[in-house]
């Protein structure tokens, strides 16, 4: 008898084991999946219609990602050079064209899987390393948390190595400076109306 | 001979890299308090590199980098489009074939950055793939969680303490730096092609052949940047830098 029960207590401590971590991520992580997760399954329920769709993911993606934080951090220094009612209108621009072309790439990306690689903790933020597996490579994209209440919310991602709120930062500052806050809306207006060369 | 005379001309470039590179850093240095305040509260921008890089021929960069642009939209990217009418798992294979006959750069580079372990994964890799996956055709290194970070030449010089030098957009090749492009002539001595007996011209046919294998498998990165930046040029640049910083860290 003892033969068959040492086997099997040792198969159910490797099961366990194996799943643990799993479960021991931290809320952060917890989120963030829910989030990931949730759009994955909106992208590849091929029935529903697509605006409908779009209208979905659109939801979750302004659940987990903080908008005013990220367009602030995409002005740096010239953000208090606005007034209350322009950073209203630059944050409303921002997020639409962050979505918009997050919407557009995410379709790309249906049949692709993600892996969480691993997190870190570093002054009460988080970093959570995810890879995209693609047919010939991985794509290593981090999202970086900050907690908000109960909820964890992504303030940056950043593709290979490249961070997009200081890269959005570079050039936002520099046709702010060169065309003022009207020159900025403009050139994020012809963006949203998908002008290729504005 | 010619090979020679290339590899004394990479060496005075090397030699007089540190005068240049220690020029950027201070510029750098210089930029990044006024940037960096709002963005304090980011424990992990600490770990990220400064996108700064010197780019006095910005003019000639933003000619070259329209140029690039219009060869994309007009004639790579029509290739790669009709090129996708072949199923994606014969394309990956292509893929997989040419990244392992470029073995020598990654093996030679890594051994120049004293990564021993990484030049044995090179190893493993170049036999299992080439035994076991067909003559390259197929990945199962891969498969088997053995990979190790690709290295060049250009990381090498960075790896030694070159800086960038300045920024410059090669025709056709893309995004570089006097760094980089100097590394690319490195990695076409250790590139087989270079040795192999075939005009210059089906050498190119091979180049061109491979970058427009890997666009019909890419997911239209270079529109979607172009699609939000609110100036592609400075977000290619400064992605650029970023993204060649990480490769010379790992």
């Amino acid at each position: 008898m003892r033969r068959i029960f040492l086997p099997l207590i040792v198969a159910c401590l490797a099961v366990s084991l194996l799943t643990g971590p799993a479960f021991a991520g931290s809320t952060a992580m917890v989120q963030l999946q829910e989030t990931v997760d949730g759009i994955l399954e909106i992208l590849r329920d091929k029935k529903a219609p697509s605006d409908q769709r779009k209208q979905k993911i659109s939801a979750l993606v302004r659940e987990r990602f903080d908008y005013g934080i990220m367009a602030q951090s995409a002005m740096g220094k010239h953000w208090r050079k606005f007034t209350p009612a322009q950073k209203e209108e630059f944050t409303a621009k921002f997020s639409s064209l962050l979505e918009e072309s997050y919407l557009d790439r995410i379709d790309a990306y249906t049949d692709e899987t993600v892996d969480y690689v691993k997190e870190r903790e570093k002054r009460g933020k988080v970093l959570i390393e995810t890879d995209i597996v693609t047919a010939n490579k991985r794509i290593p994209i981090h999202y970086k948390l900050r907690q908000r209440g109960d909820l964890w919310l992504v303030y940056d991602v950043v593709v290979e190595g490249v961070s997009l709120i200081r890269n959005y930062r570079s050039s936002y500052g520099k046709v702010f400076k060169k065309e003022g806050f009207a020159g900025l809306i403009r050139k994020i207006d012809a963006k949203l109306n998908g002008e290729q060369d504005a | 001979m010619r090979v020679m005379i290339g590899w004394f001309l990479c060496l005075a470039l090397v030699l007089g890299f540190p005068a240049l590179s220690s020029n950027t850093i201070a510029m750098a240095a210089d930029a990044a308090p006024a940037v960096e305040d709002e963005f304090e509260d980011d424990p992990f921008a600490e770990e990220e590199t400064s996108v700064e890089i010197a780019d006095p021929i910005e003019g000639i960069n933003r000619g070259f980098f329209w140029v690039n642009d219009k060869l994309y939209f007009y004639a790579l990217k029509p290739l790669a489009r009709g090129w996708r009418v072949v199923p994606e798992p014969v394309r990956v294979s292509a893929d997989n074939f040419l990244t392992n006959l470029l073995t020598p750069v990654r093996f030679t580079n890594n051994v120049l950055q004293g990564k021993a372990e990484g030049a044995v994964i090179e190893v493993g890799r170049l036999f299992i793939n080439t035994i076991g996956g067909m003559g390259g055709l197929f990945d199962i290194a891969t498969d088997m969680d053995l990979t190790t970070p690709e290295e060049d030449t250009g990381q090498t010089l960075g790896a030694w303490g070159a800086g960038h030098g300045f920024y410059i957009v090669l025709p056709v090749f893309g995004p570089s730096s006097l760094r980089d492009g100097v590394g690319r002539v490195g990695d076409s001595f250790l590139d087989p092609l270079t040795y192999v007996d075939m005009t210059y011209l089906e050498k190119a046919g091979v180049k061109v052949f491979d970058t427009v294998n890997y666009l019909s498998i890419d997911k239209d990165t270079y529109e979607a940047i172009k699609k939000d930046a609110l100036d592609p040029y400075l977000f290619v640049r400064d992605g650029y830098v970023q993204r060649r910083a990480k490769a010379v860290k790992e």
